[in-house]
């Protein structure tokens, strides 16, 4: 399910190469495509095009921009289908509806901090934590509770 | 509440020798690939102001505490040296309003939105200097946004933070209003109604106002009510007034606003009510007592049908309590008459007793208080970082 947690995709700085934004923003396209955000997608196209043209400007020829793309397809394809298998396996496992851990909603650019194996991102909170007695959960709870609130939009993309 | 004390200046030593607000080309070079210290920082990036505390992660110090105007002036082609000090290229926030005659001011937010990406992301690097003048911390900041904030408006946020602060959580800003409201040394006593357990924030800033139902959990999106309508809605209401009554009066979006701030009212017509300007020169006093009035009323108008909705969504076994601890925070705590007029209104309508309290004077610093709190207890895996 982080295979929808990608980096930033639509910062050109001058530092990057031209053709790791191009990379980044279609790999971003690419996602939200894949998880139905197709306005979304389409939102991005503008910033696409003016990467894809500074990069061509500088390219010798078509063939990297080629093999990126074809790259990120695959890459996010791969991410797609991991996660199809994950969902029933974790759901399983867990003995209930999975729900990630952290921000997986497909626009999110970020990426969690210590991201390690399928098995690391268990989903921890699985509905906003609420006081049984009349305290409070703290403050990281709270966030959890957040998180969690972000995440079932990130799933029903994932099952369209 | 915030101790008075908490505002501890950076080390000389460590800042700038042009001050906090630096230009871009003389800013501290990136830090290097592992940073040595993590500097956390709670922001409130508002429409009109934004506040900043920051502190060093493992104590509970706040070592930056800076409420800055959210302006960017980019200084006009063809200003002879020495009259923007140090040359600068870029001035932010008072700097900028104080030298508006030779800069083309951008303000980087509209509605609570980014809406000048360039400026904002100007705006944020400028911010982490005062936060990390030595530039060579991690920064995690937690960000405050509106309530209800599209998917759009946390992108465009994400956009501008990445390479100014190492790792962000967005989390709206009523919410943390509350956690910064709260008086963590009064938890526990017997008469002290904990505002993260059950009050409804509203927050009423310059772009948006938020309304939030906090009950101990998260709110939920159906707890929380965004109006786009707020600080700046009442200047222009109030501005085309003016323009209206009083034509050609030449008074800025700035100076309409300082009137506003200055003597800003809801309720009944308060006449006569003189406020004395310059227009074009000469001295000249405006009657304003009604186009005042009107300005703060319709803001009510807004306002209180979302509370009541929101009143009427929390349970019956809360709502009583909750009726007791509706506070209102931001810069539209500062209209007079705000609080009277709206429990006025509830008890009018019927709500059983209710009581609405003013934040008080730290309005400006609960939502990047609380932001500070929420990213001193943020885990490791709750944090975004934003990666190229």
């Amino acid at each position: 399910l982080n295979s929808l947690e990608l980096p930033l995709s639509l910062h050109l700085s001058s530092d990057s190469s031209h053709w790791d934004a191009v990379r980044q923003i279609y790999r971003r396209m690419s996602v939200l495509r894949a998880t139905g955000h197709v306005a979304d997608a389409e939102v991005l196209e503008t910033s696409y095009q003016q990467a894809l043209t500074l990069a061509r400007r500088r390219a010798d020829s078509d063939t990297e921009e080629a093999a990126i793309l074809a790259a990120e397809n695959e890459r996010v394809a791969s991410a797609v289908m991991l996660a199809d298998l994950l969902v029933p396996l974790l759901a399983e496992r867990l003995g209930q509806r999975p729900v990630p851990s952290g921000p997986t909603n497909p626009r999110t650019v970020a990426k969690k901090e210590n991201e390690g194996p399928a098995a690391a991102d268990l989903p921890t909170v699985t509905t906003p934590p609420r006081p049984a007695d009349g305290g409070v959960p703290g403050i990281a709870d709270l966030i959890d509770g957040m998180l969690a609130q972000e995440s079932p939009r990130a799933e029903r993309s994932i099952r369209r | 509440m915030i101790p008075v004390s908490v505002e501890k200046p950076v080390p000389a030593a460590a800042i700038p020798a042009n001050g906090p607000n630096v230009t871009l080309a003389r800013q501290p070079p990136a830090g290097p690939a592992v940073k040595s210290k993590t500097v956390l920082v709670g922001f409130d990036f508002g429409t009109n102001k934004s506040c900043i505390l920051a502190g060093f992660a493992g104590n509970t110090d706040i070592a930056v505490s800076k409420v800055v105007p959210t302006v960017v002036g980019y200084v006009k082609d063809g200003i002879v040296d020495g009259i923007v000090a140090g040359n600068r290229s870029i001035l932010f926030g008072d700097d900028a309003l104080q030298n508006m005659l030779h800069t083309r001011l951008i303000f980087p937010l509209a509605d609570g939105v980014i809406s000048q990406p360039d400026a904002a992301r100007d705006f944020l690097k400028h911010l982490r200097t005062l936060a990390d003048p030595a530039g060579t911390a991690e920064i995690r900041a937690v960000v405050g946004i509106p309530a209800n904030a599209t998917e759009q408006a946390r992108e465009d946020i994400r956009r501008c933070a990445f390479g100014v602060f190492d790792r962000i959580l967005l989390i709206p800003e009523p919410f943390l209003a509350a956690l910064g409201y709260r008086d963590d040394g009064r938890l526990g006593q017997p008469n002290y109604i904990d505002p993260v357990v059950n009050s409804l924030f509203v927050d009423i800033g310059g772009g948006t106002s938020d309304v939030c139902l906090v009950q101990g959990y998260f709110p939920k999106p159906d707890d929380q009510i965004s109006i786009a309508f707020a600080g700046d809605a009442i200047d222009s209401i109030l501005q085309e007034d003016l323009n209206r009554i009083y034509p050609n009066n030449g008074l800025s979006k700035i100076k309409v606003r300082e009137i506003k701030e200055a003597n800003g009212y809801v309720g009944p017509s308060r006449k006569p009510l003189d406020v004395k300007v310059v227009i074009g020169g000469k001295s000249h006093t405006l009657e304003l007592g009604d186009v005042l009035a009107k300005a703060g009323n319709a803001l009510i108008d807004k306002l209180y049908p979302a509370i009541t909705t929101l009143i009427q969504r929390a349970s019956s076994d809360s709502v009583v309590t909750l009726l007791q601890n509706i506070i209102v925070t931001g810069g539209g705590s500062q209209i007079k008459g705000i609080d009277t007029l709206l429990q006025k209104k509830l008890t009018d309508d019927g709500f059983e007793s209710p009581k609405v309290r003013l934040a008080g004077q730290d309005y400006k610093r609960y939502v990047a208080l609380g932001a500070l709190k929420a990213a001193r207890a943020a885990r490791e895996n709750q944090w975004q970082v934003l990666l190229g």
